[in-house]
């Protein structure tokens, strides 16, 4: 579904991802750690279009979306959310997660302008069915609260609700649960990995907190200085060598 | 489910029926003078353009400061229209002139909206210091082109030169309260509905968080483009309305200084708010014409005004509120329901 | 060849101009990221300063060049101070969109009130500054007594703040009343356009050069002072601890606090320096085209920006070489557009002052971060 062949980038003359290759089938669920500044977030990145890779294409569904721009990435059917929250803040969070549905709605500018019954009867479903998944992630509540007001984890779930309403068939996880205490992540990984088999959702996932990872990824990619150092089931990646020796400096308990 | 009928909006026709009944009543009577007529004419053309100033810079969140080009290019344009193709006069029947009007002001929206389509297109994918820069700019080529514009009339006999750096002048008087009212309804009809459609929402987004609004799937560049271009019609417009009130136009009326007059009365109003401009732009003209005995100290109050705005009171006079029959709710039912 | 060659010199001599007011938007553009639109109103001031010098002091001419020179500087560069402080430093932490508009605000407020000041408003100005000082007071006493308008309790009145605010409104108020008299004298008369005494300053000697092509000597002037300008700010910028502190806070602000350096007055002084040189160009522009008007700032102003966005905005250099590469376009295109072409004798010379506007719209489809500027690298 997803297949990243020898991606490499360069930021001036540092090498921010090196050679990185990543073939993902449909309904998986990928997981991608590293210590800070491995290169995982350039990975998203590139992705999406953020920036143009140096070297190396990304094939989505057998297409090549290399060099395209992040907007039409999205709408061929790959979405992410950010390490560091990016929502519309001053909006509402319904109408947070209606912008996102933008481009899977057909109104055009004479119909909204008009106010067509095809026009208000897409808005409403719109509305609908954002509510009704807002309510999946707990956020029933603030739907007319500005995002920007919402504590940090709940404005978290707000970015994963917002990036589901563009029906994607790839969702890019970049550290949902930063912030929050093991249990919360748990749950919330949780709850994703419901959604992912509700909505037959393939997920590549950044993840800090090992053990959240752990439980959830059925293969981990493992990054050290924009170098893919090992992959493998979480249980390999356990007893890597190399991966332990990347993260004894920052102390994490394998 | 409960019918939730927006009543807001049923008293808000019902105040604009009042209203136009009473003005219109009171004009007849001699009560309002023409004088004061042309000042509210001249409150409800620029609203206009407050308003479509307010989507590019307060709802789109791009900092145009060439507002005043678009306006003075729509008023040439209709100008040329009435005055040289359709040779409109004073002593032209309004019957008669009225059509040749609506497709001049048409005509201005058209040329408006190209314009900005043209000068959007290449200025929008950077970011909005070069914007503001290149609007600029844009005044003082507009003032540079129609500086140049001029054409040798044939006033039976007699050689008249008209356009070029002494203006356009015998512009017919043809915008009156009736057709400006209208045009003003209409304008905060269709900017609203905008807004609050899928189109505003991906506008509202880009201002926000331009990154995320990219990759959610928006188009920002088309969208950048639309709010400008569709800013800039409405410009045009009220050029063309303005142009056939003040029955003359000068190139420098394009410029630097104008567009910053319909700033202020963005950014006093809230960035962000209809209903904020339209109170802004009421308040503005009629206190100017208030101050006319000051004269340009007038001016100077502005620069001030601006100023102050910015240091003491960012959000200006509504924030991001409106008036209640300004914000659509049918769609919103089922919300109401919850 | 000798039209090219005088249009050439003519065309340096309008870029020096161009070059200096760009300094000041690339230098403060580098450091805070903030067009300061008033650049051009600070280079009017510059001309409307030295012209009051130049009419008040009756001085030799060689000393007077000098005199009409540096204190217009001076003073503009307390101005650019006084702008930084009140109008910009306030809004450091606002988006960054809030300065720019005060910078129009400042921009169109300056020429507005240098528009209107002349002998028979001058009254009205001061009136207004005292009733100003006179608000401020009721305000207070209203505060202090009534608690109105409300404030929450833990903020008092800054009584110093107050004190210096009302105490400078009084002054400014006091000089414009005694101010009528003096700008009858010195023959400013506002809104219309006043000449700039050059004849005080210089008897125009012409030098030869090439056929018919002649060199003057404030042409000479003008270049050499430019040149001085900006060697001396080259040194400044690469040799000095300010100017290293400069060149540091373009690229790590924090870091650069952190290092125990006030970037505040950094900013400060980057505005000191720029303004200055805008007011150097101001006197300069003024010697040449000897006509002075609340609003010749404008343009120049504009241009000049377009200069620093063709050299690379946030560049020294490329301020330097886009004012000149546009005063040279400029001028080529105002001395070779036809003034009569065709049957109908139309004029192009009024489309040739667009031709800054063109190349602006080029560098920007082109090469939008200019000769000498970095693309630019936004952060996810």
């Amino acid at each position: 579904m997803l297949k990243i062949d020898h991606l490499t980038h360069y930021f001036g003359g540092l090498k921010a991802v090196e050679d990185f290759s990543i073939d993902i089938q449909p309904r998986q669920m990928i997981g991608l750690i590293g210590p800070n500044g491995a290169g995982k977030t350039t990975i998203f990145n590139l992705i999406t279009g953020v920036y143009k890779p140096t070297q190396g294409h990304v094939y989505f569904d057998g297409e090549d979306l290399t060099g395209f721009k992040p907007w039409r990435i999205t709408q061929h059917g790959i979405v992410r959310t950010f390490q560091n929250i990016r929502l519309f803040s001053t909006m509402s969070v319904i109408e947070n997660i209606m912008v996102a549905h933008h481009f899977r709605m057909k109104a055009g500018l004479l119909a909204s302008i008009l106010r067509l019954p095809s026009f208000i009867k897409e808005e409403r479903e719109t509305r609908e069915m954002a509510a009704k998944l807002a309510d999946i992630f707990g956020l029933s509540d603030v739907l007319e609260t500005p995002a920007g007001s919402l504590p940090y984890g709940r404005q978290r779930r707000v970015e994963i609700v917002r990036a589901l309403v563009t029906e994607p068939k790839l969702l890019l996880l970049d550290e949902p649960a930063a912030g929050m205490n093991p249990k919360e992540a748990l749950e919330l990984l949780a709850l994703i990995k419901k959604i992912a088999e509700d909505f037959k959702l393939t997920i590549l996932l950044i993840e800090h907190q090992m053990p959240v990872v752990m439980g959830v990824a059925e293969r981990i990619h493992v990054l050290d200085f924009g170098r893919t150092i090992a992959v493998g089931t979480p249980k390999e990646i356990q007893n890597h060598p190399k991966v332990i020796e990347a993260y004894l400096g920052e102390g994490a308990k394998l | 489910m409960k019918k939730l009928t927006n009543k807001a909006v049923l008293f808000a026709i019902l105040g604009l029926v009042v209203v136009y009944g009473i003005v219109t009543i009171l004009h007849q009577n001699h009560i309002l003078n023409d004088y004061i007529m042309r000042i509210i004419i001249l409150m409800m053309i620029n609203a206009i353009l407050a308003v479509s100033l307010n989507l590019i810079n307060g709802f789109t969140g791009l900092f145009s400061v060439g507002h005043a080009g678009f306006m003075i290019t729509g008023g040439y344009v209709a100008g040329f229209i009435t005055t040289l193709v359709f040779k409109v006069t004073a002593e032209t029947p309004y019957y008669q002139a009225l059509p040749m009007f609506v497709i001049a002001i048409l005509a201005a929206g058209a040329v408006s909206a190209l314009v900005g389509f043209l000068i959007g297109l290449p200025v929008l994918r950077l970011s909005d210091d070069y914007l503001a820069i290149v609007t600029i700019g844009f005044g003082e080529i507009i003032r540079v082109i129609f500086n140049f514009i001029s054409f040798k009339v044939d006033k039976g006999g007699w050689v008249q030169d008209v356009g070029g750096p002494r203006g356009l002048s015998g512009i017919p008087l043809l915008s009156n309260f009736t057709l400006v009212m209208i045009v003003f309804v209409l304008t905060i009809i269709i900017i609203r509905n905008f807004i609050y459609s899928r189109h505003g929402r991906a506008c509202i987004a880009i201002r926000e968080n331009e990154v995320a609004a990219h990759l959610m799937g928006i188009n920002i560049t088309k969208y950048k483009v639309m709010a400008f271009v569709l800013g800039s019609t409405f410009a045009g417009v009220a050029g063309a309305l303005l142009a056939h009130i003040i029955q003359m136009l000068h190139p420098t009326m394009g410029g630097f200084m104008k567009s910053v007059e319909y700033l202020i009365m963005v950014y006093l109003g809230g960035m962000g708010s209809i209903s904020g401009s339209v109170i802004a732009a009421f308040g503005l003209t009629a206190v100017s014409e208030f101050l006319r005995p000051i004269g340009e100290l007038r001016m100077v109050l502005y620069g001030v005004l601006l100023i102050i705005l910015m240091l003491k009171m960012p959000a200006g006079l509504m924030g991001r509120k409106e008036f209640p029959f300004l914000v659509p709710l049918k769609e919103r039912q089922i919300h109401a329901k919850n | 060849m000798e039209v090219f060659l005088s249009q050439f010199i003519f065309g340096i001599q309008r870029g020096t101009i161009y070059a200096l007011i760009a300094l000041g938007y690339t230098m403060v553009y580098g450091v805070v990221r903030l067009i300061n639109f008033a650049y051009g109103e600070v280079f009017m001031l510059g001309a409307l300063f030295s012209f009051f010098i130049i009419q008040l002091m009756p001085l030799p001419p060689v000393l007077n060049v000098i005199v009409a020179l540096l204190v217009p500087m001076a003073l503009c560069a307390i101005l650019g101070l006084a702008m930084d402080t009140v109008a910009y430093k306030p809004l450091r932490a606002k988006p960054r969109l809030a300065a720019l508009i005060t910078a129009i605000g400042v921009s169109f407020f300056l020429s507005n009130l240098v528009s209107y000041i002349g002998p028979d408003s001058v009254r009205t100005v001061s009136v207004l500054l005292f009733a100003t000082a006179g608000l401020v007071i009721l305000m207070t006493l209203s505060q202090k007594l009534f608690n109105f308008p409300k404030v929450p309790k833990s903020t008092g009145i800054n009584w110093l703040k107050r004190s210096i605010m009302v105490g400078s409104l009084c002054l400014l108020g006091a000089v414009a009343w005694i101010a009528k008299p003096a700008l009858a004298l010195l023959r400013w008369k506002g809104s219309s356009f006043t000449a700039f005494p050059v004849d005080k300053l210089f008897e125009v000697v012409k030098y030869p050069i090439f056929g018919s092509v002649y060199i003057t000597n404030v042409q000479i002037v003008i270049i050499i002072v430019a040149v001085v300008l900006m060697v001396a700010l080259s040194f400044l910028v690469n040799r000095t601890m300010l100017g290293m502190a400069m060149r540091a806070s373009k690229n790590n602000k924090e870091a650069v606090s952190l290092m125990g350096i006030n970037v505040n007055s950094v900013i400060a002084f980057t505005f000191i320096i720029g303004t200055a040189l805008a007011g150097a160009a101001g006197v300069l522009s003024a010697i040449t085209y000897p006509r002075i008007t609340a609003f010749m700032g404008i343009q120049p102003g504009l241009k000049a920006f377009i200069a620093a966005v063709l050299g690379g905005i946030g560049s020294i250099e490329g301020a330097m070489v886009g004012g000149i590469i546009m005063g040279l376009a400029e001028q080529f295109a105002i001395g070779l557009a036809p003034s009569s072409f065709g049957a109908a004798h139309i004029d192009f010379t009024p489309l040739a002052e667009g031709i800054s506007f063109a190349i602006l719209i080029v560098v920007l489809l082109l090469r939008p971060q200019g000769i000498f500027g970095e693309p630019p690298q936004d952060k996810v």
